[in-house]
């Protein structure tokens, strides 16, 4: 299939070698032959960024540190972080090239511009990552990926229509601890999996509903200081007060799926891929500990019996986003800190954590750069992400009815749940659609 | 003591010392913790959003239809109406479709209630709104799926904004069955 990038790359070797034989002697840059360990442009993954924020920042430093990345300019709807990143690009390039933009349309225009890293709040991530696939761009995009059902599958479908690189922001599949803890599953060494452990967001860090309240109305900044009206994007317009745009957002139902979306998208995603079950989701979600903050947990079971139980407390304090995989015949359980703790069988197969690479973001973010260029699916791909979140977002659906639910993974259905089945999409602001 | 006589007695031990220290990244100052949020708006007349959407649909309909009623409340009523709304709310979403600011609330509300008659009105709306509320009313009736608008649609493929044209042929790929 050929490619926007590949026809690109094609153009610029094309235009080098007709230029060599037409106008000899030709000077070429070296580093622009790939020589002195430099890489040459045509080899380079150009990438642009979408609303860059702390998280994205950081994501951004991993692209950076990338040789074959060139990134070239920053869109955002805030002057003060397009002003940051920026200043981020053009100290790291030496020059002053990095362009601003504050609507993503002067983005999607730039034909030089081969992928995107998404970096918004979520309430933009699932639209923003498909219409830059409709604009021809390969996508990068932090978690929670979606706000609801419908924009998880429209997100899976568009990428899988379009033949486009999408990585969700869920680097942990590229983490060294959750890759061994995955390999142990699917080799088969814990036996047949049983049940499988997903931690949600601590309740007393983010708790598991989101309110409806709004703030009061503050001064809205001028448009250019910060655009308010597509701060909101697709999400029902509210008086603009400055904490939400200085990073206090989560926690409200139209801009945060709480404790369930923030976690469960990383820690339900790692279960369902070693599960096995990424192409699917549970059948059946059973929410507990509603009335409180802390300690809630929904469990929820697949079509072929597994079980997964997504809660917010019990683990064994091995960091922050803990998974534990059970099988009849021994289990695993590592988070953050890197570190496992197996059952006493496995303790015979000891695992040494990798001197080098160990950096999972790193990692996940070279993951995408290499499928770019090799057109194969990253680890987080759409059509995995996408139903993570489907899961996640069921999970988020019962938990707020306080009743048991059964779905239908077919067809992204509840069985005999009207008021559920209601839940599964939000109208959008005009003029934005799916 | 002076300050010149202070620096005379360091030792050349003392001095490296300092010196190697300060070479070593320095702990980051502790981040000012942010400001916590303040309280939340509440609704003179009918509360907080929590309060408001605890309404039963008589109630929810009744701040729609209150002339002075805040739009703070009506967006509210909207959005939980959303859940359990029925076709008794159809017409007070209906007449928000066309208000400028509360539109788009009236079809959060409207989309996901499961009668013919959120289509109807929706396929009013067509002939009453201009521009993004246009828009809006036209993503709707597309994610209703709703075989009725059709030929409205098809006739929008024509309008002369094109944002208008390329949401009418969106909400057609969504209604049409495949051939």
């Amino acid at each position: 299939m050929k490619t926007e990038l590949l026809t690109r790359r094609k153009l610029f070797r094309g235009v080098v070698q007709a230029g060599a034989l037409a106008a000899a002697p030709m000077i070429v840059p070296s580093s622009a032959l790939g020589l002195n360990g430099a890489v040459p442009p045509s080899d380079r993954v150009t990438l642009g960024g979408l609303g860059i924020g702390s998280r994205g920042t950081r994501v951004l430093q991993s692209f950076l540190a990338q040789g074959d990345i060139q990134f070239l300019a920053i869109c955002d709807v805030r002057d003060e972080r397009r002003e940051l990143i920026k200043s981020m690009a053009d100290k790291k390039y030496g020059n002053r090239d990095c362009s601003m933009y504050s609507e993503q349309d002067e983005l999607w225009a730039r034909k030089d511009i081969d992928a995107l890293l998404i970096a918004t709040g979520d309430r933009w991530h699932a639209l923003l990552s498909i219409l830059s696939a409709r604009a021809g761009k390969d996508v990068f995009c932090e978690k929670p990926c979606s706000m609801t059902i419908a924009e998880s599958r429209a997100l899976a479908d568009t990428y899988q229509r379009l033949g486009r690189i999408y990585q969700a922001g869920t680097q942990r599949r590229n983490g060294p601890n959750f890759v061994r803890a995955y390999e142990l599953a699917r080799s088969g060494k814990l036996g047949k999996l049983t049940t499988l452990h997903a931690e949600a967001g601590p309740g007393e860090r983010w708790a598991p509903l989101t309110t409806h309240d709004w703030l009061p109305a503050e001064p809205e900044p001028p448009k250019q200081v910060c655009d308010w009206d597509r701060w909101l994007g697709p999400c029902p317009w509210r008086p603009y007060n400055a904490h939400y745009v200085q990073g206090r957002w989560r926690g409200y139902f139209d801009f945060h799926g709480g404790g369930i979306l923030e976690w469960g998208s990383h820690t339900v995603d790692l279960c369902q891929w070693a599960g096995d079950v990424d192409h699917t989701a549970p059948i059946e979600y059973e929410p507990h500990g509603m009335g409180s903050i802390t300690p809630y947990s929904i469990h929820c079971r697949y079509a072929n019996g597994l079980k997964l139980v997504l809660r917010d407390k019990g683990f064994m304090g091995l960091g922050t986003c803990h998974i534990r995989y059970e099988g009849d015949q021994g289990w695993v359980e590592t988070a953050d800190s890197l570190k496992i703790e197996v059952s006493e069988n496995l303790r015979s197969d000891p695992w040494t954590l990798p001197e080098t690479n160990r950096d999972a973001t790193a990692n996940h973010v070279r993951d995408f750069v290499d499928c770019v260029k090799s057109r194969k699916q990253p680890k987080s791909n759409a059509l995995a992400a996408g139903q993570a979140h489907i899961a996640s977002h069921a999970a988020y659906i019962a938990f707020q009815l306080g009743r048991k639910l059964t779905f239908d993974p077919a067809t992204d259905t509840f069985i005999n749940d009207a008021e559920a089945n209601r839940m599964r999409s939000r109208a959008m602001r005009e003029p934005w659609r799916l | 003591m002076s300050q010149q006589n202070r620096i005379a007695q360091t030792t050349p031990a003392m001095a490296a010392s300092s010196a190697a220290l300060a070479q070593q990244p320095q702990p980051a100052p502790a981040k000012p913790k942010p400001a916590p949020p303040p309280p939340p708006m509440v609704d003179e007349k009918y509360g907080s959003p929590a309060q408001i959407m605890a309404l039963p649909v008589a109630k929810l309909v009744g701040i729609l239809k209150d002339p002075k009623a805040s739009m703070y409340a009506k967006a509210k009523a909207c959005q939980q109406l959303a859940l359990v709304g029925d076709r008794s709310a159809v017409p007070a979403l209906a007449a928000l479709l066309t208000d400028p600011q509360l539109s788009h609330y009236a079809r959060y509300g409207l989309e996901p209630i499961p009668d013919a008659s959120a289509d109807e009105a929706l396929r009013a709306a067509l002939g009453k709104v201009q521009g993004k509320l246009l828009i809006g009313v036209i993503n709707s009736l597309g994610v209703r799926r709703d075989t009725k608008a059709i030929s409205a649609l098809g006739k929008l493929l024509l309008h002369e904004d094109v944002q208008v044209s390329q949401a009418a042929d969106s909400a057609l790929a969504r209604i049409r069955p495949p051939l």
